[in-house]
């Protein structure tokens, strides 16, 4: 037994109370009992004194010595208490019981108080004996003193006896206590300790299953049950707190393969680089026999089909639309399942997804709408199960942004590439140059609107032909088409041709005339150069815009009109809205969808295409057989630079193949300024021009920079570390001196 | 909470000072500090009272044990102390068992005065010379008588109805209490012995009376002075008993003088008691003591007490002669 458990302590406290009370008991007994005896020997000592003292009164009167000394020996023997007698009488003992003579301090030790009652006194002796000395007048005083010692021995050893079995007593009742104690504390302990027991072991870890019996119904069984049922609690909570940490371990493992999933795919481009990398990775987490990408483009037209080897396309339109049907019934939150019937037709599939007997499909979503699927082989594989199809679900939708931006990327480089291996003309614009394709599908993109777009572009780039592109593509295209060049008329007669005029509206003004807006309602108004419109008109220009009314001029009946219009410029329309020549809110109203064309010098690979093309078409219209250029014809044209773009290349052919004597063009056929240019470009190739201009500026700038690398890096508009692979390549070495 | 700790310290202090106390009782009790501590080895033998008239005590009076020994004593000590005081001496009073005692001692010049029995004082002034000193008078007379009292619910008559039963004597040489029932029984021809189935000596007239009224005897003779006495000062024994018979009157029990006591002694003593009744307190004791006063005692008047004397004596030759022939 631990001496601080509580059974110990119990134990004391019980036993010292036991031993406390006992010797209390005992001491509070004993004590009324010497009391009691001690009375009663006092009670016998003055009887005995007083009956003595009368027996003894004659003996003394009389002087009968002998028979005091008679009466006081049979008094001593007929007492067993009685331990001395003696009669004193003026100073002299008349008889005594002592063997060999009064013990001197005896006679002093007690003399009697009153003449009628005996005095009590108690004397020790020097052996350790304890005396009631009682000190009796005879006859009043008048036959002497007779004085008696009573021993207290007999009484003393009564009171030790008592002692003696008080103490036993009490051993006994603080046996039988203890033994009760024992068994009751015992009894009050035993489930205590046990749930003390259980606690400390839950308290080192040992939860595992630690249940306390529980027995009765006092507090401590309240506890030990409640103990039990907190312990059921926390294993429940405990055991679902794992299962949750599991999950939640389970979930970040698989956020984090799909995170690292979307990163890798992040730096992946095409479309099929992305989807093998997928099924790769699914194919790793769901165990399945094959796997297939299904991916629709926008159009639902064509499905692209991705293994993890190969990427198919696919354009048969019942494959398409019976998948396109299983997606449409599809739910995104549905769980994913096996089934055995097969789920796609299997004659477009691969050779390993054809007959499989059990197929899952997931369904691939962007932004809620279906966009293709995961065709899933688990034929005879039992590792094949839903969990790891939800999780393969789960990585396919994560991934499904990325696919999906993917497989636009894919369709435009596709359109873009369908564009530039067909025809290379687009609504009679040659060209194959990508920022031309650029402008193609804007054209496209804004036709079928009624936005009002910005044409912007050098002189000769095209820009009325763009602007009856987009007219020839929009819904107006049976309506008129209408160009004004703004530039072509003076400001006075601008607005007239513009929004008409009234009879008599002006001098000159003989009959009603209706402005180009009237004349193009419903079609598209075309004003080329509208930098040069005067602001009175571009008030009245900004009106029709805003409201599709006006006035004409003269006239005072409010017009109203549909056409879209499409304006075009040669000039920094900000710069002249700064000069204040162009009204600012006109020019937000225009620019609208700003189309810039490039100059020709910047589709130089255009120009080869366009010489073939106008020399095909300037053949024809002057019925000329010219066929092709002699080498250095074409080195020319391909060297100009094109400052007219490709009204001056147009011009510049015609030239040609009316001054062409054969079926070749030669050098000579061209125009003179071509001619004069030649020897200009005939330096050597642009790219070491260029990296030779690169060269002398960046030595330039490091010499005005003191060769401070950092400083010129900064003026440069460049990197130091970019600075530093520059100045390798062009071996520009540092000064000593520096 | 802090009230709370304070409560408990109040109480583990208030356990603490309980305890202490316990203990300290059960310490304090059962102490012997205030008991004197005797040696009892520490021994001295001490002398016993001799017989002899020690230098220091000038006068010895004896009083004869006429009454009990305690009785005497009160009845005598202001009186003994009033002559002391009117002699300007230390008086002694002496008492013995028996009268033949206080005649040996007073023979031999041990005691000075005595109030004796008139047997005595017959017998003993034969043999030691007492000088007869002064005699009381009570009620008038210097005579006295014995009475034969019995129980006062007892059928006894007279003398003859205690034939066979038990009967207290006072003393062997009291006249009342033996000598005088003696005769009346010689008279009849019998023996006490004889004539009574058991005889007791109580040796004192007081002790017979107790004897009588508690019915410890049947009857006894006693003096019919202290009988008197008794019956009217304290009637608690003398009521309870019955004087069925009396005898002649015979001479007072006086005060003697030793022989060895000079005559001036004896003189000074003689008239101090003579002229007692003249003094107010002498007075008032001889009241208490219903004593009239003292009075000069003429020899004649012990006549009665001799002839007994001689009478018992005469007997008792014949009782020897026919015992011893």
């Amino acid at each position: 037994m631990h001496p601080r458990s509580l059974k110990s302590k119990l134990l004391v406290v019980v036993s010292a109370l036991v031993i406390c009370s006992g010797v209390l008991i005992s001491f509070l007994v004993s004590h009324h009992y010497s009391k009691s005896l001690s009375a009663a020997l006092s009670a016998q000592a003055e009887y005995l004194t007083a009956a003595i003292a009368l027996q003894s009164a004659d003996m003394v009167l009389i002087n009968d010595l002998v028979a005091l000394q008679k009466m006081l020996d049979q008094q001593l023997n007929s007492h067993p208490s009685l331990a001395y007698l003696f009669i004193l009488k003026d100073g002299r003992i008349l008889a005594d019981t002592f063997a060999d003579g009064i013990p001197i301090d005896l006679l002093k030790a007690n003399e009697p108080q009153s003449t009628a009652q005996p005095h009590p006194r108690q004397i020790a002796s020097t052996r350790g004996e304890y005396y009631l000395d009682m000190a009796m007048p005879i006859f009043e005083g008048k036959a002497g003193v007779l004085r008696l010692g009573f021993s207290e021995q007999p009484y003393r050893q009564e009171v030790k006896q008592l002692w003696l079995r008080m103490i036993l007593f009490t051993f006994g009742i603080l046996m039988f206590a203890l033994a009760g104690s024992l068994l009751f504390i015992k009894r009050i302990t035993d489930p205590l300790g046990e749930l003390a027991e259980a606690v400390d072991k839950f308290g080192h870890g040992g939860h595992e299953m630690v249940q306390v019996n529980v027995r009765g119904r006092d507090e401590v069984a309240v506890l030990a049950a409640s103990f039990n049922q907190m312990l059921t609690n926390l294993n429940s909570y405990t055991r679902r707190l794992e299962e949750q940490t599991m999950e939640l371990e389970r979930a970040h493992q698989q956020t984090r393969t799909v995170c690292g999933m979307v990163q890798e795919i992040g730096a992946l481009h095409t479309l099929r680089e992305i989807g093998t990398f997928l099924v790769k990775k699914l194919s790793s987490v769901v165990s399945c026999n094959d796997m297939l990408l299904i991916v629709f483009n926008e159009a639902g037209s064509t499905a692209f089909l991705l293994s993890e080897t190969e990427m198919k396309i696919l354009n048969d339109p019942d494959f398409i639309n019976n998948t396109l049907g299983i997606l449409g019934k599809s739910d995104p939150r549905s769980e994913p399942k096996l089934t055995s019937e097969p789920i796609l037709n299997g004659a477009f599939l691969p050779e390993g997804m054809r007959g499989s007997r059990q197929q899952a499909f997931l369904p691939l979503f962007h932004q809620g709408q279906p966009f293709g699927g995961l065709l899933l082989n688990c034929s005879d594989n039992p590792s094949c199960n839903l969990e790891d199809l939800a999780m393969g679900a789960l990585m396919l939708n994560q991934s499904a942004p990325v696919i999906k931006r993917a497989f636009l990327h894919e369709e435009e480089i596709r359109d873009l590439q369908n564009r530039l291996e067909s025809s290379p003309e687009f609504q009679g614009i040659v060209a194959r140059d990508p920022k031309m394709q650029v402008v193609f599908k804007l054209i496209e993109d804004i036709a079928a609107t009624d936005a009002t777009a910005l044409i912007l572009g050098e002189s000769g780039t095209g820009k009325e032909l763009v602007a009856r592109a987009v007219h020839q593509l929009s819904p107006r295209k049976d309506k008129p088409f209408i160009v004004i060049n703004c530039a072509a008329y003076p400001s006075t007669l601008l607005e007239s041709e513009l929004f008409g005029h009234e009879k008599g509206a002006f001098s000159g003004a003989v009959r009603l005339k209706p402005g180009r807006f009237e004349l193009a309602d419903g079609g598209t108004v075309f004003l080329d150069e509208v930098g040069e419109i005067p602001l009175s008109a571009q008030i009245k220009l900004l009106r029709i815009l805003q409201m599709q009314q006006f006035e004409r001029v003269g006239g005072e009946k409010t017009l109203t009109v549909d056409v879209r219009i499409i304006a075009a410029t040669n000039k920094d329309l900000l710069e002249e809205v700064k000069a204040g020549n162009f009204r600012e809110d006109l020019y937000y109203r225009l620019n609208v969808i700003p189309i810039r064309l490039p100059p020709l010098k910047e589709r130089g690979n255009d120009i080869a295409l366009l010489v073939h093309h106008f020399l095909r078409r300037m053949a024809t219209v002057h019925q000329k057989h010219v066929e092709a250029f002699e080498p250095e014809a074409l080195k020319l044209l391909l060297e100009y630079p094109w400052p007219g773009n490709v009204r001056e290349l147009e011009n510049s052919i015609e030239h040609a193949v009316v001054l062409a004597r054969g079926a070749r063009i030669k050098p000579r056929d061209l125009p003179a300024s071509l001619q004069k240019a030649a020897p200009i470009h005939e330096r050597e190739p642009q790219a070491a021009k260029l990296a030779e201009h690169e060269k002398q500026l960046i030595e330039a700038v490091l010499r005005e920079c003191s060769w401070n690398k950092k400083e010129a890096a900064g003026r440069l508009g460049i990197s130091r570390s970019t600075l530093y692979a520059k100045l390798r390549k062009y071996r520009i070495n540092i000064p000593a001196d520096t | 909470m802090q009230s709370l700790s304070k409560r408990n310290s109040t109480v583990r202090a208030w356990l603490k000072t309980s305890v202490l106390l316990l203990l300290l009782s059960f310490l304090g009790c059962g102490r012997d500090s205030d008991r004197p501590v005797v040696d009892f080895t520490k021994t001295a033998s001490i002398a016993r009272p001799a017989e002899s008239a020690s230098d220091d005590s000038p006068l010895r009076i004896a009083v004869g044990a006429m009454a009990s020994p305690k009785e005497s004593f009160i009845y005598y000590r202001k009186l003994l102390d009033y002559i002391g005081e009117k002699l300007g001496e230390k008086v002694e009073l002496v008492q013995r068992k028996s009268y033949g005692e206080i005649n040996d001692l007073l023979g031999k010049g041990q005691i000075d005065f005595a109030f004796i029995c008139s047997g005595p004082y017959v017998a003993g002034s034969e043999e030691f010379g007492f000088e007869l000193l002064t005699i009381p008078e009570i009620r008038g007379s210097h005579f006295y008588q014995s009475y034969l009292i019995v129980n006062k619910n007892s059928p006894f008559e007279d003398l003859a109805d205690l034939r066979n039963r038990t009967f207290a004597f006072t003393d062997p040489d009291s006249l009342t209490g033996r000598l005088v029932p003696t005769q009346w029984i010689l008279q009849a021809h019998d023996s006490p012995e004889s004539f009574f189935d058991r005889i007791i000596y109580t040796y004192s007239h007081d002790n017979s009376i107790l004897a009588v009224a508690k019915g410890l005897v049947d009857g006894a003779a006693v003096d019919g002075l202290i009988w008197e006495y008794y019956q009217q000062a304290n009637p608690v024994w003398t009521s309870r008993t019955r004087v069925i018979k009396k005898s002649e009157p015979y001479g007072i029990p006086p005060v003697v003088a030793a022989r060895t006591v000079s005559a001036q002694n004896r003189e000074k003593v003689g008239k101090l008691l003579l002229e007692m009744h003249l003094d107010p307190a002498g007075r008032e004791i001889l009241q208490n003591l219903m004593i009239d006063r003292f009075v000069a005692p003429e020899e004649d008047w012990y006549e009665g007490i001799g002839k007994i004397h001689r009478s018992l004596a005469e007997s008792r030759r014949g009782n020897h002669a026919s015992s011893k022939p």
